[in-house]
């Protein structure tokens, strides 16, 4: 891959830096790779992050687990108070703290997450992008999360399997009293995002 | 519910019908979406039924449903054509009740009736008074921002207009959690509040009288 660096050299885009400020690093390998091949699916998911963020709101701090590389911390984070991202196993953590130096964001590596707070969070977002959650780790999440949630707040999951309405529904319905089904299959003509299985519990 | 008459809407609906037939589409969205948040709820208590339209996304076959309106044309032709098991209509002015608790309220084109101040009150008591504590509670409006574009007739009628911050600051006098959703035409979303047509506010867990 080509350094963007490379391909607009600072003096190409003077003007722009100085209207804008330059804070237009290269984006890191996934975000890059679907800009390239996967625009279709990049738009969904920052609607997804969208959705989540909107949901969440003033609830209170939030905390999204494999923010898209810092993409979905900031799209929720854009109508929350602070996020916290916990950044997939594979991310620079480094690279990604670079890339969003935003006060309002704070990220923490893969293993750093048995060490979350309880009752801290207003929002908790897990998307499984990859597809790679089993039914007994849904059922961890939720429980993880209902602990980490603080009283009012939102736990937002989803994702795209074909059998994952019902793994979710009744992952949430166990540590949740209240849970809203989004997404595939549902009977409204059109509530946006609807090309995933969105789960939203409190 | 199985309905083996013919259905006879009131000359209103009717009317409504013939001149702006997409506003049907729109009216059954705003009841899919309340049915989608109420799914998990046994019992319905919908305040504002009118002729009963809605009765039966709300009710899908299998829970316990009361429509309550004002209107007694309404509710006649309401209990003519939709009336069956386990699904009720009544006439009753409903602010003020306090009876069964049920597991969902929902409430749409309804609030932008009822004057800002002490009635607005009394619909927020009816709805905290007849929902349980794990109730879920829906109600749509038409946004304030709309006003411009509604009939003469509608602005007469709507004398209490919210806005997605008032609708939302109000929901947090009365339930834990509150969410937000915008509508236009029959298409629900979370866009910039301001432009949506329409707005729903699903509050959940009710907060009890010292707001706690």
């Amino acid at each position: 891959m080509t350094s963007n660096d490379t391909v607009n050299p600072e003096e190409s885009w003077k003007e722009m830096i100085e209207e804008f400020g330059d804070s237009h690093g290269s984006l890191g390998p996934k975000l890059s790779e679907f800009f390239h091949s996967d625009s279709y699916n990049l738009m969904w998911y920052v609607s997804w992050f969208k959705f989540a963020g909107k949901m969440i709101g003033d609830k209170g701090k939030a905390l999204v687990f494999d923010p898209l590389e810092g993409l979905g911390s900031w799209t929720v984070a854009c109508e929350t108070n602070d996020v916290v991202g916990v950044l997939a196993a594979d991310d620079s953590y480094e690279e990604i703290c670079k890339a969003w130096p935003c006060e309002k964001l704070i990220f923490k590596k893969n293993e750093a997450v048995p060490n979350m707070g309880e009752h801290e969070f207003g929002g908790v977002v897990y998307y499984d992008v990859g597809h790679k959650k089993t039914t007994s780790e849904w059922n961890s999440f939720f429980e993880d999360a209902s602990h980490m949630l603080k009283d009012g707040g939102v736990v937002i999951a989803g994702g795209r399997s074909e059998d994952l309405s019902l793994i979710l529904k009744e992952a949430a319905s166990g540590y949740f009293k209240t849970v809203f089904m989004f997404g595939q299959g549902q009977p409204h003509p059109c509530i946006s995002p609807f090309n995933a299985v969105i789960v939203m519990a409190c | 519910m199985s309905i083996n008459r013919a259905i006879r809407l009131s000359p209103h609906m009717a009317y409504n019908l013939r001149k702006d037939p997409k506003r049907l589409a729109f009216i059954f969205a705003r009841y899919a979406f309340a049915a989608q948040m109420t799914d998990c709820c046994e019992s319905i208590l919908e305040l504002g039924c009118s002729e009963g339209i809605g009765a039966s996304m709300l009710h899908k076959g299998v829970k316990s449903y009361l429509g309550l309106d004002l209107d007694f044309p309404a509710v006649e032709a309401a209990n003519n054509n939709f009336e069956g098991s386990g699904i009720c209509f009544k006439n009753d002015n409903f602010l003020g009740l306090s009876g069964d608790k049920y597991g969902a309220v929902v409430s749409l084109d309804v609030i932008e009736h009822i004057l800002h101040g002490e009635d607005e009150d009394g619909f927020f008591k009816t709805i905290v008074d007849n929902i349980s504590d794990e109730g879920v509670c829906v109600v749509g409006t038409p946004n304030v921002t709309s006003t411009p574009y509604a009939s003469i007739e509608s602005q007469k009628g709507h004398v209490n207009m919210f806005d997605a911050k008032r609708l939302k600051s109000t929901f947090e006098e009365h339930f834990k959690t509150v969410f937000i959703f915008s509508m236009n035409d029959e298409v629900v979303h979370t866009g910039y509040y301001p432009m949506a047509h329409y707005l729903f506010a699903v509050g959940c867990s009710k907060l009890d009288r010292e707001g706690v």
